[in-house]
């Protein structure tokens, strides 16, 4: 038998960033298709790679499943839990605060606000909206959501210019939300209880209901936010400092703050129009990619957060989906629920390397 | 003068914060210049704006008036990242970073000089590890930064303002949270930096002591915003150092030792006899940290110190009774009981 000090190290040795991001994209494509074979209907393996390479199957509804239903749902799972950790990665670093996460700047909460205008407000529309089966694949909500985070963002990014530190960003973001909540109570507070309901169900969050049409929106925004967010990774790596020894090596703060926050917010702002508010996901995925990767190099964690992320969110659609029942979970609660239990047993785990 | 090594010159320059309810200006009419290969130490009381003159000097604040030049072109005309290539700063507030190692710290100092992704070339990786030799720290290289002591953590800051390969290296306060034998480490080494790689290094302390002895040029700023500058002699010799420091009677500053002590003075007098200087200095010590004077006063008491059976020993006069004691601390304690009988009564 090896002494264990030994293995330990050949164990270490294993962990280089290259074989941990072999292994993630692994289960990455383990994932996929794994979701596009589970669902309310069990579609075998052998049919899945079958419709994926256009060959002949047994149900001409499997096809249709798979291709109008499934791969649109697992590509928006894929690229919004990704994106959430991503914003939730830079809001981190940017904040210095391991509590920040993608909707601190008031994101979501415009969002939710423009829903809230447009569902418990408009007198007809309620109806309509409630017709059909995706309530979120009403693209009126998407639209009303994707304004209303416009608008907080615009307001944010004109006080980051005035703005001297980023603590005061911090606060600012904290008011708007505040002041977000308190009129979408008083909607409430005047509203009827289906429309109610309506509003309800799009904040639980889903990855369903996303159309084709949907899809194209969908990822040329958020590679956008990708591409912005990854060459923003040597600033974020100063931004580790804290922001004035940042600026000692050259970093222009205002110009960089200004930089994260609209790749942030056009990340979580995206995945919250056609998703909905999908909370846990975006503060806790960069813990576990740091404790993983033992680094805080954004140049690792920035693709890190983007494959775990990825992971977590289509598994938590797997999941919420109730294989074999007709049943659907909301997204947030299985994110919340299982994922908690996990994040907490990574941080405990890992609280020596936490510790100040 | 023109020839003469000037990395930086401040001309007229006031610093200060610009408030709308009224500026609030810490200091005008600052003059001085930074040469290469010399140690400044930048001193003076508690809130007279040492770190808002470091951080106007960095271009981490903007100054109010006046003119820093930084190699005959305006501080304010670079860009952070043409600033960054001639001056690195280490800031007081210790950073706080999880899961980096020193290694990584002490590669940040690289940015100005890497691509836009940050790669680190060979030559990085040599500027990185002569800057951690530099500082005795090769071997913390490995380590995690926040598990790291003070010390080491600092020296680590320090190198990763070296790696930066600055003309100007600003250090605002970088012996705070240290330790004595530390901060003498600290300093030396940025002594020995500044003769070596003949670059200004700039630093701010309350250490006044390590100030004096290491320091080429002074700067002491007093709590009227006014600022001094010349040799750490020169201060002394002009009489400024003592009075921008001692501002009441409880300290006085001895100027032939350089040093301070507190002054506190009640009447009473000891003399010592001692065939050993050692031993007699130490006493007195003793007594004038009491607040007692030290004299040859024919109505002080009397205290004779020598060394019994290769011990020292202590023999105190009193009413004609002698008492002996084997180390300072009953020494003061009866001198102490010795004072309290013989004042008058009230």
């Amino acid at each position: 038998m090896p002494s264990l000090p030994s293995d330990r190290k050949n164990m270490k040795f294993l962990r280089t960033p290259r074989n941990l991001f072999f292994i993630l994209i692994f289960l990455l494509i383990c994932m996929i298709i794994l979701s596009i074979s589970l669902g309310s209907v069990r579609i075998p393996l052998e049919q899945v790679i079958r419709v994926i390479f256009g060959m002949p199957i047994e149900k001409s509804a499997y096809a249709v499943i798979i291709l109008q239903y499934r791969i649109p749902k697992i590509i928006t799972a894929l690229l919004a839990g990704a994106a959430l950790s991503v914003a939730g990665l830079q809001m981190q670093t940017l904040f210095q605060n391991p509590l920040a996460d993608p909707f601190i700047l008031g994101v979501s909460s415009g969002a939710s606000l423009g829903v809230a205008l447009i569902v418990l407000s408009v007198g007809t529309t309620g109806t309509f909206l409630l017709a059909g089966i995706g309530l979120l694949g009403d693209i009126s909500i998407a639209a009303a959501a994707f304004l209303g985070s416009l608008l907080v963002l615009v307001f944010i990014l004109m006080i980051s210019q005035r703005a001297r530190s980023s603590t005061m960003m911090l606060l600012i973001g904290l008011m708007v939300s505040y002041i977000t909540s308190a009129v979408v109570s008083l909607l409430i507070y005047f509203s009827l209880p289906e429309k109610i309901y309506t509003y309800l169900s799009w904040t639980f969050g889903s990855f369903s209901g996303v159309t084709w049409s949907q899809i194209w929106i969908i990822v040329p925004a958020l590679l956008l936010g990708f591409v912005v967010a990854f060459a923003l990774s040597k600033p974020l790596n100063a931004l580790l400092m804290g922001e004035k020894y940042a600026q000692t090596v050259g970093i222009n703060i205002r110009r960089t703050r200004f930089w994260i926050i609209v790749s942030a917010s056009l990340l979580a702002g995206i995945v919250t129009a056609f998703c909905g508010p999908i909370g846990f996901i975006g503060i806790a995925i960069p813990h576990v990619a740091r404790a993983i990767f033992h680094s805080a190099n954004h140049r690792i964690l920035l693709p890190a957060t983007f494959l775990i992320g990825s992971i977590t969110a289509i598994l938590s659609d797997v999941i919420a989906q109730l294989p074999g029942h007709q049943q659907v979970l909301p997204i947030n609660v299985v994110t919340a629920m299982l994922g908690a239990p996990v994040v907490l047993w990574v941080l405990i785990r890992n609280q020596r390397n936490m510790q100040t | 003068m023109k020839n003469d090594n000037i990395l930086l010159h401040a001309h007229d320059l006031t610093i200060g914060y610009r408030d709308p309810g009224g500026d609030d200006i810490l200091s005008a009419n600052i003059n001085f210049q930074l040469r290469s290969g010399e140690l400044v130490c930048l001193i003076g009381p508690n809130g007279a704006g040492k770190s808002t003159l470091l951080r106007t000097l960095t271009g981490l604040h903007r100054r109010m008036a006046g003119s820093i030049y930084l190699s005959d072109k305006e501080l304010h005309d670079y860009s952070p990242h043409q600033l960054a290539q001639h001056i690195s700063v280490v800031l007081t507030e210790p950073i706080i970073i999880h899961n980096m190692t020193a290694y990584e710290v002490v590669s940040l100092g690289r940015h100005p000089f890497t691509n836009w992704l940050g790669q680190l070339t060979d030559s990085d990786h040599h500027i990185i590890q002569s800057a951690l030799d530099a500082m005795d720290a090769a071997a913390l290289a490995q380590r995690q930064i926040n598990q790291l002591s003070d010390g080491e953590r600092q020296k680590i800051m320090v190198a990763r303002a070296l790696a930066q390969e600055p003309k100007i290296m600003v250090l605002d306060e970088p012996t705070a949270f240290l330790d004595f034998p530390n901060r003498v480490e600290i300093l030396s080494m940025l002594r020995q930096l500044a003769t070596r790689h003949r670059q200004a290094i700039l630093l701010s302390t309350h250490d006044l002591n390590l100030a004096l002895n290491i320091a080429d040029n002074v700067l002491m700023l007093d709590n009227d915003g006014q600022l001094f500058v010349g040799a750490p002699e020169d201060l002394v010799l002009s009489g400024q150092f003592e009075k921008t420091f001692v501002q009441n009677d409880k300290l006085q500053f001895n100027p032939l030792e350089g040093t301070f002590s507190i002054r506190f003075h009640n009447g009473h007098h000891f003399s010592i006899q001692s065939d050993h200087e050692l031993l007699r200095v130490w006493t007195a010590k003793a007594i004038q940290r009491l607040g007692y004077s030290v004299s040859d006063d024919p109505n002080a008491t009397p205290i004779t110190v020598d060394y019994h059976e290769n011990k020292p020993r202590w023999q105190i006069r009193d009413y004609h009774k002698t008492h002996t004691f084997t180390n300072v601390y009953d020494l003061i304690h009866y001198c102490r009981y010795v004072v309290r009988k013989h004042l008058p009564e009230a």
